[in-house]
């Protein structure tokens, strides 16, 4: 069977025909949308899922593949990374996460995004189809993409792009600098470091402020001009790539762990009509409220450390808890790019500490989906959705779990990655 | 038999001793991770400190202190070999290529919370290091998290030998950093190798003094004027430490060239290695660490965060295990250490190590590496009672640590924990 | 021998001592070594003191001051200052240049070279007339000195030259030790030294011949001073286990250490009641500090909060469990304003008074000359408008060895109604 598969798949490598079916027989279907079922059948053609059901009957031609045993999942979507953007972390040369300056509206992800990059296939294989793909640093770090990890060319991964425009909120204090750490140091008493974080934080927050204003008195003087109206604003390319986040037409995802922070954060977007949602969000279970009220989103990895040395321990384990319990959304991602493939593992951190498992499951599927506008297409497994999908040999929150198939848009993915590589070639050395 | 090891624990744990009435974990799972593989319905007893009985049909002595482990799983406290927790400023001297004169002992924190975060991820003893700025670095600390102590001595797991850190490829020579000032020697691997070979012939060298100097004053005689001793330095003599096999090298390494040429080093200046740390490339010289004789210490997965990383694969630990090499997982971070239990469970998925044996990359294996092996790595008579126990298999995705055992004392709780918390609002997390 | 003391420094000392005879009379006094004697009258002559109390008769000799209103206490000590010293270099210049800095590692350096005569004296409008003078740089700076705040040369105020060596459990930044396990190492090294350096020196002073002359090293011999116990050595703790490594280290060594800084000290007051080891305490509770890097949300001001709150309870702690101590400014900007905080913070002003005056004489070992208002004792003495160290007491008059020195009032704040101004009501014939 393995082998006939393995014949298959280069064919469809080869060819990749969107109407060449193939029918997943008997597995255990977990569509995330609904209940999952005991047994049965996943017909993909033409790149999506044409049904869903027991004893599907197989088109002519249709690829069969016996998955009994095994269970069918949607495509996990990692909702923040920098995959595509970033190839080994050290080599300046590999990196395209950090544009110069602090102002890059038009620091666009899908016009550096590496399709061949080693890291892709390696987080395809742990059954990751889609994953916002952000760049970072500075205060207005750039627009994202939700990408589909599979694609030989920029455009042929981009699913949605812009999906966001990114801000790192001001936190006041000095970015991690190595010169910093030889230089004789500036010293200061706590107060003193308290004001001058607060003054540099005002001072970043006017400036976003004064861009945002600038961006909409821009975009309206640019309509006016197409419209015959008056003269054509002079050409800024940041302010044009920031005016639909200023009019609140595209999401601002603001980068803020501290409660204060989000707080601030939620507070600014209320002020100036922007749609926010919260990246990273260390501290979002102390503002729930906020959260809810605001209906902002929270994009957060589990795997981390409390910010406080008085936090509970788990405190960031239960962090999505607290979200669900309060009704927040929410979606769990790595924040990552060559660990992405653990994105079921934050999960199941979350859920060891008390979130449901289905609810686990859909904060890397549906939930991310949904907050970057593309549930339509992806996120679960029902009929007329993309058929990005993946079979394991069983829970994919549990660690031992193994992937076997993996389709992006109803193509199969090869599993074979730079380090399976790597190992058929030294494992016997 | 019993009787020695209770003399044993006496010696050791005087403060335990008394009237402490025993402990018995019950009707629990327990994965002993020794021969006797995992007992279904059994019972840990524990006295003075001490594991002094382990399996299904343990008799409970009235007074005992029991604790219910239906549902449960216990397994040996997990042992991180390569952590920077607990310590006090600079994890690094960066100063000199060889700073082997510095102690992780003298700025060990006992009231890092980081402990006690770990106890609550199962650890109860890690090996806590320089860092990797330096060719030779400075010397480590084996501790047991005795969370609560209030003398950093108490943390010090008495019966560990001496360690310390060496360093290899891109961070001693500088590579991806640039300091201000003029580049500090070495900048490049074949500098890290002389540094290493330099420091130890310098070694011998001083070694060869002080065995001059012991014989002049033996020849002097008890009446004669003693000369004048040799300066003592304190780096040369730890390095002497090495040589005479006192001391164990703990050498943080990626690639397999590099690893290779270490070994080589070893062989000719006449040391051991006793483990290779991250060692990500181990995987393809896994045949050469295994006929040195040293351990290998590895990340379960992670790769790509700099160019020695690159060939890194989750297979590695598979891989070096299978030709023969002690291998094991640690975390290098305080958040990765609180959930070993998972890195071990990726092994069982990436090259399909049995799970006795991926549980054994977080208990017995480290404990080897560490030399510490004698008194814990698994549950066993006679074996310290460092103990987690688990709300569901440890590689399950519903694991979370319930109770972690050091000592036979419980040091960590999570029915307090969260009790506490809810006493005292805002402490943390949902409720 | 305890009483010969100070007819020896009578003796010794007449340069320094002022030669006219003063006579407060009807003050508060707070003599400290006893109770409180109120309308009290004290006498100082020849720079000491020659009497204290209610019934003292005023010498026909004396220059009488009204000290009605006024509260009299010996003149602070402040047992570890940066008293007259250059302030310590900010990032970007200023402060001390590179070349004046002194050496991070040179034991063998003196504060006393780097005293600036006028900068010493201003720290007697705070009431501080005694001081000891540590160089706040490095990890091993220099040698203190103690300063009597009378005179007029910089030499003229010693009272103690050296006075102690100095170990700062510190790190530095671009050169060994930069983290505090090389500091540990590097003053074991130092010790180390000092110990065969010695045996070297012994060696060839015993038979010359045939033997190259040893190295001269001054760093060797300022702490072979510490190992021979000619000179104190003095650790400065800023963290809680620097306590320990600090005991640890004289111990390993037969060295008797004193702690300074010690803001976690009440935390292990049983260690440091079986130490026994002088303790100078600090009121430099949020010393300045190098900002921290923003992961995760930034620092945790919780923690940072705590640390400096715990260290403004710290004196009363201390107290409340029976630790004898000193309270020192360590370098702090504000000595009074730090022991205020120590008293809003439940110390009680008596000990408060008693940490900065008999305390710290008895923590430096000059309690047998200074620190109480006592006959026979330097005259050291402070005139405070009211109670010691409240926000709105001012010093009035300082005498340090029966020097007088009348503050400059500082037209800082608006003055408390009531209170006379500065020379309304000094000098009454009678």
């Amino acid at each position: 069977m393995k082998r006939t598969f393995a014949a298959v798949l280069a064919l469809f490598a080869a060819t990749a025909a969107a109407q060449d079916a193939t029918l997943l027989r008997g597995g255990r279907v977990v569509p995330v949308s609904g209940p999952a079922l005991a047994r049965a059948d996943v017909l993909i053609a033409g790149g999506k899922i044409a049904a869903i059901g027991p004893n599907l009957a197989a088109p002519a031609g249709a690829t069969v593949i016996d998955v009994s045993g095994q269970h069918v999942y949607p495509g996990l979507i990692d909702g923040l990374t920098t995959l595509g953007l970033t190839e080994i972390g050290s080599v300046p040369g590999s990196v395209d996460v950090r544009e110069a300056g602090d102002v890059n509206p038009h620091a666009r992800a899908w016009l550096a995004l590496h399709p061949h990059s080693e890291l892709i296939p390696v987080a395809r294989a742990a059954g990751i189809t889609h994953a916002l793909s952000a760049p970072a640093g500075g205060l207005v770090s750039g627009q994202s993409a939700l990408v589909r990890l599979a694609g030989g060319t920029p455009a042929a991964l981009v699913v949605r792009g812009p999906a966001a425009l990114h801000v790192a909120w001001p936190s006041g204090s000095a970015g991690f600098d190595i010169a910093q750490m030889f230089a004789e140091p500036e010293l200061k008493t706590f107060d003193e470091r308290q004001k001058e974080k607060k003054k540099n934080q005002d001072k970043a927050l006017a400036r976003l402020a004064e861009l945002l204003a600038r961006a909409r008195t821009y975009a309206a003087a640019h309509a006016a001009s197409v419209a015959g109206q008056g003269p054509a604003p002079e050409l800024d390319l940041a302010l044009e790539a920031l005016a639909p986040a200023a009019r609140g037409e595209m999401p601002v995802v603001f980068r803020a762990d501290a409660e204060d922070d989000i707080r601030g954060a939620l507070a600014f977007a209320s002020q100036h009509d922007l749609k926010p949602i919260i990246a990273g969000g260390l501290e979002a279970w102390r503002c729930a409220d906020a959260l809810k009220a605001a209906d902002a989103a929270v994009l957060a990895p589990v795997d981390r450390l409390p910010r406080r040395e008085s936090d509970a321990y788990d405190a960031a384990y239960t962090n999505v808890l607290a979200l669900h319990r309060a009704g927040v959304r929410f979606a769990i991602v790595t924040d990552d790019a060559s660990n992405s493939r653990n994105l079921p593992h934050h999960a199941a951190m979350a859920r060891a500490f008390g979130l449901p498992a289905e609810v686990a499951l859909r904060a890397i599927t549906l939930a991310p989906a949904e907050i970057f506008g593309v549930a339509g297409a992806l996120g679960s497994l029902e009929v007329g959705k993309s058929a990005s999908l993946f079979v394991a040999s069983g829970d994919p929150m549990d660690h031992r779990s193994a992937v076997i198939h993996v389709f992006v848009d109803g193509v199969p993915q090869s599993l074979e990655t730079r380090h399976t590589h790597l190992y058929q070639q030294f494992k016997d050395r | 038999m019993n009787r020695l090891l209770l003399c044993a624990a006496l010696v050791a744990a005087p403060s335990t001793l008394a009237a402490e009435p025993p402990t018995a974990i019950v009707g629990a799972t327990i994965l002993t991770v020794s021969p006797a593989g995992n007992i279904e319905q059994g019972t840990v007893l524990i006295q003075d400190g001490r594991i002094v009985a382990v399996g299904a049909d343990v008799k409970v002595p009235a007074g005992a202190r029991v604790i219910d482990g239906a549902g449960r799983f216990v397994m040996p406290g997990i042992i991180d070999a390569h952590s920077h927790t607990a310590i006090e400023d600079n994890v690094n001297e960066c100063t000199d290529s060889v700073t082997a004169q510095v102690r992780i002992t003298d700025v060990i924190d006992q009231q890092d919370v980081n402990i006690y975060r770990q106890l609550a991820g199962g650890v109860t003893a890690v090996n806590v290091l320089h860092g990797s700025c330096n060719a030779i670095g400075g010397q480590n600390a084996v501790l047991k998290l005795r969370w609560g102590v209030t003398d950093p001595a108490q943390l010090v797991f008495a019966e560990a030998p001496r360690g310390i850190k060496f360093a290899l490829g891109e961070n001693p020579k500088r590579a991806n950093f640039s300091a201000p000032g003029p580049r500090r020697y070495p900048a490049t691997r074949m500098g890290v190798a002389e540094v290493i070979r330099e420091a130890f012939l310098e070694a011998k060298a001083y070694r060869r003094e002080w065995q001059e100097h012991e014989k002049k004053v033996k020849a002097a005689g008890p009446k004669g004027v003693p000369p004048v001793a040799p300066r003592r330095d304190l780096k040369l003599e730890t390095l002497v430490d090495i040589l005479d096999g006192k001391v164990m090298v703990h050498a943080h390494s990626y690639r397999s060239d590099e690893i290779v040429v270490l070994i080589a080093l070893a062989e000719e200046l006449g040391f051991k290695v006793r483990t290779f740390q991250h060692v990500l490339e181990g995987y393809k010289v896994a045949a050469e660490i295994a006929k040195h004789g040293a351990g290998a210490s590895t990340f379960s997965d992670w790769w790509a965060y700099k160019l020695e990383a690159h060939d890194a694969i989750p297979y590695n630990a598979a891989v070096m295990a299978s030709k023969g090499v002690n291998v094991s997982l640690n975390s290098d971070s305080n958040e990765l250490a609180r959930r070993l239990y998972w890195e071990a469970a990726k092994v069982v998925r990436y090259g399909s190590v049995s799970e006795q044996e991926a549980l054994k990359m977080i208990t017995w294996n480290p404990a080897w590496q560490l030399g510490v092996e004698r008194w814990v790595g698994s549950i066993e008579a006679g074996k310290q009672a460092d103990l987690a126990v688990f709300s569901a298999h440890p590689f399950s995705p519903d694991a979370r640590v319930e109770l972690t055992l050091v000592d036979g004392v419980v040091r960590f709780d999570r029915a307090k924990d969260t009790a506490a918390r809810n006493a005292a609002p805002a402490a943390g997390g949902a409720k | 021998m305890r009483s010969a003391l100070p007819w020896l420094l009578l003796a010794l000392a007449p340069a320094a001592a002022a030669s006219e005879v003063i006579a407060l009379v009807g003050g508060r006094v707070l003599p400290v070594s006893g109770p409180a004697l109120d309308k009290a009258t004290v006498v100082l002559r020849d720079g000491v003191i020659a009497a204290v109390g209610a019934d003292v008769a005023v010498p026909k000799d004396a220059r009488v001051i009204d000290a009605a209103g006024w509260t009299l206490t010996p003149g602070l000590i402040d047992a570890f200052s940066g008293i007259g010293l250059p302030a310590r270099a900010p990032a970007g210049g200023g402060g001390a240049s590179a070349s004046t800095a002194p050496d991070p590692l040179a034991a063998e350096q003196d504060a006393l070279d780097r005293i600036k005569l006028a900068d010493a004296l201003k720290a007697r409008d705070g009431g501080v007339t005694t001081a000891l003078v540590v160089p706040a740089e490095g990890i091993a700076g220099g040698r203190s000195v103690l300063l009597n705040l009378a005179g007029e040369t910089t030499e003229a105020l010693v009272w103690r030259q050296p006075a102690a060596l100095h170990l700062h459990l510190s790190t530095l930044r671009r050169q060994y030790p930069a983290s505090l396990m090389g500091t540990m190492a590097w003053a074991r090294q130092a010790l180390l030294d000092a110990r065969h350096a010695q045996a070297e020196w012994l060696a060839y002073e015993r038979n010359p011949k045939g033997r190259p002359r040893p190295a001269y090293d001054a760093g060797a011999l300022a702490w072979q001073d510490v190992l021979a116990g000619r000179l104190p050595l003095v650790i400065t703790c800023t963290r809680l286990n620097d306590i320990r490594r600090a005991l640890a280290l004289g111990e390993e060594f037969g060295v008797k250490v004193v702690l300074a800084g010690a803001a976690q000290a009440s935390e292990v007051v049983d260690l440091l009641k079986k130490a026994g080891r002088p303790l100078l305490v600090t009121t430099n509770y949020d010393p300045p500090k190098a900002p921290s890097f923003g992961f995760g949300g930034g620092p945790d001001e919780g923690t940072e909060k705590a640390q400096i709150e715990a260290a403004e309870h710290n004196p009363a702690k201390l107290h409340a469990a029976g630790v004898p101590f000193a309270l020192v400014s360590a370098h702090g900007r504000d000595f009074t304003a730090g022991i205020r905080r120590a008293i809003e913070r439940g110390l009680p002003q008596d000990a408060a008074l008693r940490a900065v005056t008999l305390g710290a004489a008895e923590a430096l070992g000059i309690a047998d000359r200074t620190g109480s208002l006592e006959p026979g004792k330097a005259a050291n003495l402070v005139a405070w408008s009211g109670q010691p160290f409240a926000k709105d007491t001012k010093v009035k008059l300082v005498f340090v060895d029966g020097h007088r020195h009348e503050p400059e009032d500082k037209p800082a704040g608006p003055p408390a109604e009531g209170r006379p101004r500065a020379g309304a009501s000094e000098e009454v014939a009678r």
